[in-house]
């Protein structure tokens, strides 16, 4: 069976005059479907390589909440989003957080060293990760600065920190 | 007559009801069948002038309770909460039009304005419509009919982004449909009574066809 997306009405395309006075108010009196909540965030820093600051790589950045869920649902590291920089070093990111699924951010990033995409391997062990969580959080603006130093170690083996159940 | 009687006290018997010893035909009518009857009425759709109607129907997965008055014209404004599991509930008010209405044939469309509400992990909130026509071969104290539903619901999804220098609303609209045939059989049990069974066909969300469904209904009603 063949399955389509789902058909989206862009109400931006319809008449303005209309809709604004009918959707509000069904939203409104009668309870949206869903309600999300994102928070715009602007990140920079700087992310370096502390074993071998002057190798080239891509680095692999990766965003999660702190901590997500509750009662025995509740777990860190909650993903939000990924991506790239070319090398070690300052950059900068904006990125939307979302408020109604965890708490905290935490951000973890390790070097690709072979250029393979993957964190390690049986023939490469040089490869760094490194995490940090942010403080204070949530903020419109934050500044990090982030030192990847730990060898094949992925997001879990870092965080929570003093966590050695994994 | 007596052999009559015996096949009403069987059929009572049978359904653990002891209704049918009353006569079965509300209104006679041609060739001796219901002009109307409770169960007729909600499963065939539509009632009489003055004559109002209560359904309840269990089954899997979907409950539902019906009650209906027909008005002068042809009309009958009903009332219906119908729910998938009790998760999936569809409160409606609905005016149902008898187009064809001969001694063993009905034609009835329905039109339903509600509110389709289910809550959890999977939240489906919003306001629908619904049409259904439904179709009836009534026999003096059979019927067996068919009804077809399209329901249309749109899905509003907010979204607040919080940015610095302050907070923006955004709503998108997604439209669901759903389908829903029933066949099924309504028997009647006396002038005010009488049970309905069905099987259901649903098609969900304009992509899955389920399991079919099946419910059992208990009808009562008249003239006040």
């Amino acid at each position: 069976m063949s399955t389509s997306a789902p058909k989206l009405i862009n109400i931006n395309k319809l008449r303005p005059a209309r809709w604004t006075l009918v959707l509000p108010l069904l939203c409104g009196l009668l309870a949206c479907n869903t309600t999300s909540e994102l928070y715009e965030v602007s990140l920079e820093g700087s992310i370096q390589n502390s074993v071998s600051p002057s190798v080239p790589g891509i680095v692999t950045v990766t965003l999660y909440h702190a901590s997500s869920g509750e009662g025995e649902l509740a777990h860190p590291l909650e993903f939000i989003e990924r991506f790239e920089l070319d090398a070690p070093g300052d950059f900068s990111h904006a990125f939307l957080y979302p408020l109604d699924v965890g708490e905290g951010l935490v951000v973890y990033a390790w070097q690709d060293l072979d250029g393979d995409g993957i964190l390690c391997a049986p023939d490469q062990t040089d490869e760094v990760a490194g995490v940090v969580e942010v403080s204070p959080f949530p903020a419109h603006a934050v500044v990090i600065s982030l030192s990847m130093d730990a060898p094949c170690a992925g997001p879990e083996a870092l965080f929570p920190p003093g966590d050695d159940s994994l | 007559m007596q052999r009559v009687q015996h096949q009403r006290v069987l059929l009572s018997l049978c359904l653990g009801l002891g209704l049918s010893l009353e006569p079965l035909v509300a209104e006679a009518g041609e060739g001796d069948v219901p002009v109307t009857h409770p169960s007729f009425d909600v499963a065939g759709g539509g009632s009489r002038p003055g004559h109002w109607a209560t359904g309840l129907q269990v089954g899997f997965p979907w409950q539902a309770v019906h009650v209906q008055y027909g008005l002068k014209g042809g009309w009958t404004p009903f009332v219906e909460v119908d729910s998938a599991l009790l998760r999936r509930t569809q409160p409606s008010i609905g005016m149902a039009l008898r187009w064809v209405e001969r001694p063993h044939v009905r034609l009835t469309g329905e039109a339903l304005v509600g509110w389709q509400t289910q809550a959890g992990i999977l939240p489906l909130n919003g306001p629908s419509l619904a049409l259904r026509l439904r179709a009836a071969w009534v026999g003096r104290h059979l019927m067996p009919y068919t009804a077809w539903t399209t329901r249309h619901t749109l899905l509003i999804d907010q979204t607040l982004l919080e940015t610095a220098s302050g907070t923006e609303s955004t709503l998108t609209v997604q439209p669901r449909w759903d389908a829903l045939a029933v066949v099924g059989l309504a028997v009647a049990l006396g002038p005010r009574v009488g049970l309905e069974l069905g099987l259901e066909y649903p098609y969900i969300d304009g992509s899955a066809v389920t399991l079919p469904g099946f419910h059992l209904g208990l009808q009562f009603g008249g003239k006040p």
